[in-house]
């Protein structure tokens, strides 16, 4: 346990501060409402001066808890960096004085605001202690790699030659998967002007003798458990043995599978041989090289002298019957294979159907490079391919000449899509009788489900833009086309920066800190299991699984799995989840610190729960570019809106503030929640609030949540403005007074 | 976006955009090539969507790395610098996002390798 809490509070004049505001109000505030044991002003509290005097009552008064009256918690985070004590930040500046007027009708308003944030920083300092890391540290780092194709083999080779120790995980009984099965690939590297070698054949080689790379074929995982540092996993092998393997992080790259072209027959799909995907093409490609000969015709084993290839073949589909999305490889996929035509034999002739032709980058030189060799490019939309004998008849309208044309080839190449293999779809309930049973990956026996979530057309969960990698499972990524369509290029810059985000996770679990979004916080959650109700919301709402449930059915806290986003403390009824410097007590005890003006002052108080990754900054951001805001309005970052617990809700309520606002992250399938489903589930918490609400005889208006984006600058102030008219025309809150 | 009925795909390289200076409109002249119909469009505002380039101008970039046609920078053989993101093509976030990644461990890589050997 910690030693006596001593506190100490430094009021900044700096920035304008010392201009702007009474600083000795503000000192006698922090004193005698805040009770801080050591007040102190300095003119400008960051510079070496002012950190020197923090840190000489560090050291020689025994200051533990520290409370700065200064600039926003987002800023000056070198300056201000003291571990090993608490620290609560009052944001004067971005949240205060640079987001009020600079007048003199204001000013009594603005330092009202000051007052109050002096207030709420250190009633929440009073409630904090100072994170000391999860004691349950896990030590084990070594990779886990599921999926033996370009992808698995890639993140493998790059984490064991980081150092770090690889177990392989392959149901092949060879290593390669698709890679292996294409003739050649599209170039990577200048020039981008022919199919070049795979590759894959050195690949396979260096990993097989990597002396710090164990390959299991013919296997399958059977059971995922434990967390980051310390994943139990055993390993099902073809005899029907099993072997436990204990690795810290894992990195799923199970690939894809070709969309079945059995699902276009309108496009030839299995009504004649000499209809391929292409895969079915690299498989002839491959047949007749090695036999030294040109490809022929699968039917007869004729002549192939016209190829037309079928772009978006059951892809980009708009009717909710094949794939919806664009695979991305596809376009240069269909020139290099035009090209193994062309290259051979420049008399064939080959023409790619496309709708629209992406190959961005250096793509477009390997087009240009496909353009003079003879590859024709038509724009036009295919309604039908049938065969006529041993060839096969082609239907499609020309949209550039505006005109159905039907031409003959011997071979149709349909470019289908990548379908991810990513196991089983937890969201939906598990059917006992099922005919064809899901197969799962990684058997996991987290409480929430087998697999990974998936966000949508089977794709892993992830946010695709911001953090690639990230799944809803802590210390499991996803690497290549199992999480978003891609091609090899790209495949292999995924697995290299997964195998790199599973190193992260092994060192971060080893010493005990929060993985992504809240990499390197010490403080983890922390249950006080006498007062559960085991109502079981917060292993439910989770959104990394993290929590499991014992045989009694409490919750098991998996730290380890944990992000430290609170969605478990906002979601408990009885309030027994809390972080050291994190709890319903410390945001609770701001809400209740402020000097509440009476319902006559015409003086309202608005709360605004503001989401510390978008909310907040913007809120910041709109102080730095002056973009006023009311001046009733106070303040405070929460990590994420699903931590918000609904009694905080009731406490202002109950409290006498006349509104509150919540700011969160969007959610939805274009989510950019950090936590995935935290202000998902805080909206749908909030949406029943209006209960409570009426419970009060109080206007539904009176609680509020937005979707808010860190580039909201002028729109935050805007929402805040309207809100603030919006409390003006229902009147002040009937309940001040009364706590 | 194709849904909203505001807004028009045109499949067309644009010949020709005039400014007419008495009343600030801007025509933009080409042909449909869907079809092939020439049309004269006025506008108020025209939005090129122009290309990256490597920021590489000013750089003393080492002999050895190799750029590629358009002046992008391919890593160096001998495995001590790497490039990353939109130095390396011409790329999105999400793609610059994995690019650095990757770029990030091959960093760690060089180092991991000159403990090793030290330490032989």
């Amino acid at each position: 346990m910690m030693s006596e809490m001593k506190t100490a509070a430094y009021i900044c004049q700096g920035c304008g501060l010392g201009e702007r505001l009474d600083t000795a109000q503000l000192v006698k505030v922090a004193t005698r409402e805040g009770k801080m044991a050591i007040v102190r002003e300095h003119a400008f509290l960051c510079n070496a001066e002012g950190v020197q005097l923090i840190k000489d009552d560090i050291e020689k008064e025994g200051v533990n808890h520290i409370m700065i009256g200064a600039c926003s918690r987002r800023a000056k985070t070198e300056a201000f960096y003291f571990p090993h004590v608490a620290m609560s930040r009052a944001n004067l500046r971005e949240g205060v004085i640079w987001s009020q007027p600079d007048t003199e009708a204001a000013k009594e308003f603005t330092q009202e605001m000051a007052d109050d944030y002096v207030r709420m920083g250190c009633a929440e300092l009073k409630k904090m202690n100072v994170p000391e890391g999860n004691p349950n540290t896990a030590q084990n780092k070594r990779i886990l790699v599921v999926g033996g194709g370009i992808s698995g083999l890639t993140a493998a080779l790059e984490a064991a030659e980081t150092g770090y120790e690889v177990v392989l995980v392959e149901k092949q009984g060879e290593l390669g998967g698709w890679a292996a099965k294409l003739w050649k690939r599209a170039p990577a590297r200048t020039p981008f002007t022919d199919p070049i070698d795979t590759g894959i054949g050195d690949l396979v080689a260096r990993v097989s003798k990597h002396p710090k790379i164990k390959v299991n074929l013919n296997s399958t995982i059977a059971e995922t458990s434990g967390a980051p540092g310390k994943f139990t996993v055993q390993i099902a092998t073809e005899s029907g043995a099993t072997k436990t393997e204990e690795v810290g992080a894992i990195i799923q790259s199970t690939g894809f599978t070709s969309y079945d072209i059995n699902k276009l027959p309108e496009l030839g799909g299995g009504k004649s041989v000499n209809v391929v995907d292409q895969a079915g093409l690299e498989h002839l490609a491959v047949a007749a090289a090695s036999q030294g000969k040109a490809m022929r015709r699968p039917s007869d084993g004729g002549e192939i002298k016209s190829v037309v290839f079928v772009q978006c073949a059951g892809q980009r589909d708009t009717t909710g019957t094949h794939l919806p999305y664009c695979s991305g490889h596809c376009c240069n996929t269909s020139i290099k294979q035009a090209m193994y035509f062309k290259d051979n034999n420049p008399e064939i002739e080959t023409v790619v159907l496309y709708t629209d032709l992406r190959t961005p980058g250096m793509g477009e030189d390997f087009y240009r490079s496909g353009q003079t060799k003879g590859v024709i490019f038509t724009k036009g939309v295919v309604s039908a391919v049938a065969a006529n004998g041993n060839s096969c008849s082609v239907n499609f309208k020309d949209l550039i000449l505006n005109e159905e044309v039907n031409i003959n080839a011997d071979l149709v190449v349909l470019a289908t899509g990548q379908v991810p293999v990513s196991g089983v779809d937890i969201s939906k309930p598990e059917v006992a009788d099922a005919t064809v049973k899901p197969i799962s990956i990684l058997n996991l026996t987290y409480r929430q489900g087998k697999d990974l979530p998936q966000l949508k057309d089977g794709l892993t969960d992830s946010h695709f833009i911001c953090f690639p990698y990230e799944t809803q499972r802590t210390g499991i990524y996803a690497a290549g086309p199992v999480r978003r369509p891609m091609d090899i290029a790209q495949t292999v810059e995924d697995a290299t920066g997964a195998a790199m985000k599973a190193i992260q996770a092994v060192e971060n679990a080893s010493i005990g800190r929060a993985a992504h979004p809240r990499s390197g916080d010490l403080s983890y959650p922390i249950v006080r299991l006498e007062g559960c109700t085991q109502c079981k919301r917060c292993t439910v709402e989770c959104p990394f699984g993290a929590i499991d449930e014992d045989e009694k059915r409490f919750p098991v806290f998996n730290e380890s799995r944990c992000r430290r986003c609170g969605t478990c403390m906002g979601a408990c009824p009885v309030r027994v989840i809390s972080f050291e410097n994190y709890s319903v007590d410390t945001v609770a005890a701001q809400i209740k610190s402020i000097d509440m003006p009476d319902e006559f002052s015409e003086k309202p108080r608005i709360l605004v729960l503001a989401c510390e990754n978008d909310a907040y900054p913007a809120l910041d951001m709109a102080g730095m570019q002056h973009n006023e805001y009311s001046a009733f309005m106070r303040i405070i970052p929460v990590r994420c809106l699903g931590s918000v617990n609904t009694v905080w809700i009731t406490d202002a309520l109950n409290g006498g503030w006349d509104g509150v606002m919540m700011m969160g992250c969007k959610h939805g399938d274009e989510y950019q929640c950090h936590f995935v489903k935290g202000s998902e589930l805080a909206n749908t918490r909030m949406s029943k609030i209006g209960d409570t609400l009426k419970g009060l005889g109080l206007e539904t208006e009176r609680v509020q949540t937005y979707e808010v984006a860190i580039s909201d600058i002028q729109r935050v102030p805007q929402l805040i403005n309207d809100y603030a008219a919006k409390i003006k025309e229902i009147g002040m809150s009937p309940m001040k007074g009364f706590a | 976006v194709q849904k909203d009925k505001t807004v028009t795909f045109v499949k067309s390289k644009v010949a020709k955009i005039a400014l007419d200076g008495k009343n600030d409109i801007l025509t933009l002249h080409g042909v449909d090539t869907e079809g092939y119909h020439r049309y004269e469009n006025p506008h108020d505002l025209v939005v090129l969507a122009v290309g990256m380039e490597p920021s590489v101008s000013g750089i003393n970039i080492p002999a050895e790395i190799i750029a590629d046609s358009s002046g992008f920078l391919e890593s160096a053989p001998s495995g001590g610098i790497f490039s990353a993101g939109c130095a390396s093509g011409a790329l999105d976030v999400n793609r610059s996002v994995q690019s650095a990644t990757a770029a990030a461990l091959r960093a760690i890589q060089v180092i991991y390798k000159n403990d090793i050997a030290e330490v032989k």
